[in-house]
């Protein structure tokens, strides 16, 4: 019971908005069972008549009681489903489309619901990943290996979580928060890729606790691919794409009820090819590399006085990246070689108060200041930009039942204000509302949100582009749903969504050499989603699918007004298929996208054709005394699909994958 | 088994956007006199094409080399064009070839693939076996056999060349420096002068500045020389006289703000773009002063760069000496037009070509 009100407590704290619908009706604040994190039957997140169970199975995969469109993906559910890294594993929710610009490794983009990359904010353990001067955050780099769970939240909720969240949130849960396990992992692949991962969670006393993970990955990614040119279609190897990182963390937990505190120290280093686009049988960039190391520092206290579930979280993040081109002697003799130095501090204090048991109050103060220094920024501000912002956010629910004609109606409301040091100050307000019309277990939900983004450092001063004279971009986000459990073992959900985009901020030519930023864009982006989640013959057989039809529409007025917006595709699906047979565990997923334009001028010449992308996996759990060992083999791309996600950055081709993983665990001292 | 329903009705639901199919391409015709718009594309992205367009007829063939040509397509990035005799040399400088192309059917004739940096911007002909290209990336000239579309020789000449022309035996180059990126290095701003057959070097010519396309003109004897602005210092820019045998700058016309000229051989002007307007010079004025008669306003503008149309190419017919404007559209992004005007700024008339038209020839 110890561990499961130590989870909820935490939880409380880091996924407070999405649970504080969950709580129970005249019950314990919030009921977490983790019980099925390492079981393998298919039970999904009951959605019963007088409680919500938040469950971290696999197929607690769509928060079932919130106003918010929300996927959340388990650990089992990862590794069950093959995926291999960070964004394999978003491609899980609705919604979400990633734009890859290559193999293992390579930058990968987030687009949730249509938007840009820096229009979703992702989270990890509750707190931002990159600050609002950052921008779009590479995928590519973030590892899965200590990755637990996943929870995407589509739709803008500027008022819970501030700039950059016009798309949706992603938040993160990593090893930190996990119950007392050991793991390792060996990876074997093709092209060249090698990895090997170390967590464990190990508690030294009934009050204490450490974490720890390593992990290393490499790969040559020199994968054949083919090309058509001059008429004549070669096949060549991808070079330049080779990528090699180190990831480890450490941490300390203490929990003694009421109160918890934990320090973490992270960082990883990472070097890797950056290679250019196939255009015409040429291979740009054959020698740019990126390097990138950082290290952050993380401390957390949470408890609970006089009633209140009480967090606070300080964080404190330095990043070096270095980015140098021989071949670019637009830049002189030497070619390029940038370095930049970026550094943020944040500090995050947040309050739950439940004052009775049909409303809960939820409040965040939270500072936090970014620094960037380096080479190609605007002499103007001479090498260095800083940037402060100071918010406030409240947000309250309050359950209503036994009335006329409805079983339940839960209001959710939040407002936020933020006020930056360099763009004055925002106000970002939302409203949600879930009604379930019987005890059946079916509820309608409605959320709309004002959000904003604010710019990057990039786009104020980078040399030649930037304009510091730019402000906000501004989205209003609509969703309407409904999710249904009709079975223990069925999960649907359904959504319709709408995000108006204006006063996008977009690089435009002011000559035929220098571009400059201007919010002149604006984007509207509407869709439909559908996610399902389920399991038949007694959980033997269970699945996934994730689809988006949608549309994202240039609305900016100008002779693009009306087409699609570049690299948007109108349908996304993935579908994952998990057979526990007697002896093996069979997988099989599908990732599809339709034709993307890939300019803002839609002619036929401009698309790249639709992709689907099988892959296959065989695993087999055998069990040893406390130790689970768990081997699988995976063919990525099984049909040898050859297709592009971004014009002149070809994909791999078939590929085989071969996986050990140790797993123990063991229970907490006495 | 009946939860299975929803699930495979929903597996039913993928696929069902079709990929766009290409639309019907324009019909194809021989044109005795035509005018050819090298379309940009967009920067590695592989999509630069070729409008062919006939006054006489109005009637235009866009991506007229894939048409003509089909399974191929032109190259990524068109730079430059050069019309000689009956062929049309056409510069790409990410695909970093040189395509010669018969006139006029528009058939390929095959194509100089130029070293990896090099960066091709523009060609110019000494004679029938010996041409030279200027390489962007490279800082240097490449001389190279048209008959038999091989590389000769590499010669260094400064930083980021890129007008050429054959002058008086000579082959001259405009180092431009990339405007500001890199005018502090030694070679930038300055007409690197070299033999026009081996290579050797000449001599140099410091003009100073952002220098740009270059041409000769056998009507007035001198080499005509483009000095863009550095945006967003809009201060600068001018067309300059250059004489190629004293090799020294015998005219400069101020165009403040210039971002594309052109000129006439037949009537022995030019002409600049600026966000002002479209200006005309007279070269064959007799006057050897450094204060020529100031540039004549004929088409005022704005033509500001921060709208969607930009000006970004400009041609004269050698026929009907019609001015030809290249619009970009579409923040560089949609496909562009080329509006034609009278000698006295009347608009005649406008027809659609391709992404980003950036270069104009006549045969």
């Amino acid at each position: 019971m110890r561990v499961v009100r130590t989870i909820a407590i935490t939880a409380a704290a880091m996924l407070l908005p999405s649970l504080l619908p969950a709580q129970r009706v005249g019950g314990d604040p919030v009921e977490v069972d983790s019980s099925a994190v390492d079981s393998v039957s298919y039970e999904s997140g009951s959605l019963d008549d007088d409680v919500v169970v938040v469950r971290a199975s696999r197929l607690r995969s769509i928060e079932v009681a919130g106003a918010r469109a929300t996927t959340v993906i388990g650990r089992e559910l990862i590794e069950q489903s093959g995926r291999t890294d960070l964004a394999d594993a978003l491609l899980l929710s609705p919604g979400v489309f990633i734009r890859r610009y290559g193999g293992s490794g390579s930058l990968a983009t987030l687009s949730l619901r249509g938007t840009a990359a820096g229009q979703t904010k992702i989270l990890v353990d509750g707190l931002p990943w990159r600050t609002s001067a950052d921008g779009g955050a590479d995928l590519g780099t973030m590892p899965l290996e200590n990755v637990e769970e996943i929870e995407v939240v589509r739709g803008g909720d500027g008022a819970l979580y501030g700039s950059n969240a016009l798309g949706g949130v992603v938040n993160i849960r990593t090893g930190a928060q996990a119950t007392p396990r050991y793991r390792s992992t060996i990876g074997l692949g093709s092209f060249g890729q090698r990895s090997l991962t170390l967590s464990a969670v190990h508690p030294l006393h009934p009050v204490h606790s450490v974490h720890l993970h390593a992990a290393y990955r490499t790969a040559t990614n020199d994968y054949p691919f083919a090309f058509h040119e001059f008429g004549e279609t070669r096949e060549v190897r991808r070079e330049n794409s080779q990528h090699e990182s180190f990831t480890a963390g450490l941490g300390w937990r203490y929990d003694r009820d009421p109160v918890s505190a934990g320090i973490s120290l992270d960082g990883f280093t990472t070097s890797r090819g950056v290679p250019g686009g196939v255009t015409q049988g040429n291979r740009e960039l054959t020698e740019a590399e990126l390097s990138e190391r950082e290290g952050s520092a993380t401390a957390r206290v949470e408890g609970e006085i006089e009633g209140i579930l009480l967090s606070t979280a300080v964080r404190l993040r330095l990043n070096h990246l270095r980015y140098t081109d021989p071949e670019a002697r637009f830049a002189g003799p030497e070619g390029v070689d940038n370095e930049y130095e970026r550094s943020d501090l944040l500090g995050q204090v947040r309050g739950v108060w439940v004052p009775d048991e049909r409303m809960a109050i939820e409040g965040v103060i939270d500072l936090d200041r970014s620094r960037l220094l380096g080479e190609n920024l605007d002499p103007s501000v001479g090498g260095e930009v800083e940037r402060t912002r100071l918010g406030g956010m409240l947000h309250a629910t309050r359950y209503l039942d036994s009335l006329p004609f409805v079983h339940r109606l839960t209001i959710d409301g939040g407002v936020r204000f933020d006020r930056f040091s360099d763009l004055g100050g925002y106000l970002s307000p939302s409203i949600g509302l879930v009604v379930q019309p019987t005890h059946h277990p079916l509820r309608l939900r409605g959320h709309v949100a004002l959000n904003y983004r604010a710019p990057t450092f990039n786009e104020q001063y980078y040399l030649n582009v930037g304009n510091s004279e730019i402000g906000i971009e501004r989205a209003t986000s609509l969703t309407i749903g409904t999710t249904w459990a009709p079975t223990e073992s069925l999960l649907l959900e359904g959504s319709l969504f709408r995000i108006d985009t204006r006063d996008r901020i977009v690089s435009i030519p002011r000559s035929p050499v220098s571009w400059t930023t201007l919010n002149v864009g604006r984007v509207e982006s509407r869709g439909l989603e559908i996610g399902l989640r389920g399991s038949v013959l007694d959980g033997a057989l269970g699945g996934s699918l994730a689809y988006t039809r949608m549309a994202t529409i240039d609305r900016a007025g100008g002779v693009t007004d009306g087409h699609r917006v570049p690299y948007a595709p109108d349908e996304i699906a993935t579908v994952a298929l998990v057979a526990d047979l007697d002896l093996v565990r069979l997988t099989t997923s599908l990732e599809y996208a339709s034709h993307r334009y890939t300019l803002a001028w839609n002619s036929p010449e401009t698309a790249l054709p639709r992709y689907g992308v099988v892959d296959l996996g065989l695993g087999r759990e055998i069990v040893i005394g406390d130790i689970d060992l768990l081997g699988s083999l995976s063919v990525r791309n099984l049909l040898n699909e050859r297709y592009q996600i971004i014009r002149s950055y070809p994909m791999p081709g078939r590929s085989l994958h071969l996986t050990l993983t140790l797993h123990t665990t063991r229970p907490t001292p006495e | 088994m009946y939860h299975l329903l929803p699930f495979l009705l929903a597996l039913l639901l993928i696929g069902c956007v079709a990929d766009p199919q290409p639309e019907n391409r324009d019909d194809l015709f021989d044109a005795d006199r035509a005018a050819v718009i090298l379309n940009e594309g967009l920067w590695r992205m592989d999509n630069a094409s070729l409008t062919l367009y006939e006054p006489e007829s109005d009637r235009t063939v866009q991506g007229w080399f894939a048409s003509v040509n089909p399974g191929e397509r032109i190259g990524d990035t068109g730079n430059g064009l050069h019309v000689r005799g009956d062929r049309l040399y056409v510069v790409l400088s990410e695909s970093e070839t040189i395509e010669v192309i018969e006139l006029p059917s528009g058939l390929s004739l095959g194509r100089l693939h130029l070293p990896t940096g090099c960066s091709p911007r523009a060609v110019t002909f000494a004679d029938e076996a010996t041409a030279w290209v200027s390489c962007l990336d490279d800082d240097a000239v490449y001389r190279w056999d048209p008959t038999r579309l091989e590389e000769t020789g590499r010669y260094g000449v400064g930083p980021a060349p890129e007008g050429v022309a054959v002058a008086a035996g000579r082959l001259f180059v405009a180092n431009s420096g990339l405007g500001a990126l890199r005018s502090d290095e030694e070679g930038a701003g300055v007409v690197a002068v070299l033999d026009a057959i081996t290579g050797a070097p000449v001599g140099t010519v410091d003009v100073g500045g952002n220098l740009g396309r270059l041409w000769y003109l056998p009507g007035t004897g001198y080499l005509y020389l483009q000095v863009s602005a550095t945006l967003p210092d809009t201060t600068r820019g001018s067309i300059v006289e250059l004489d190629p045998v004293t090799l020294e700058v015998r005219r400069r016309w101020r165009v403040p703000g210039l971002w594309a000229a052109t000129v006439d051989p037949v009537a022995t002007e030019a002409f600049a773009m600026t966000h002002r307007g479209l200006y005309r010079m007279d070269l064959s004025e007799s006057n050897f002063t450094n204060d020529p008669t100031p540039p004549e306003l004929l088409i005022p503008g704005p033509f500001s760069t921060l709208t969607d149309e930009v000006p970004h190419s400009l041609g004269v017919d050698p026929v009907t000496g019609q001015i030809y404007v290249g619009m970009a559209r579409g923040y560089f992004q949609a496909p562009g037009r080329v509006d034609r005007y009278g000698r006295d700024g009347t608009l005649l008339g406008s027809f659609d070509v391709g992404l980003n038209p950036v270069a104009i020839g006549f045969w």
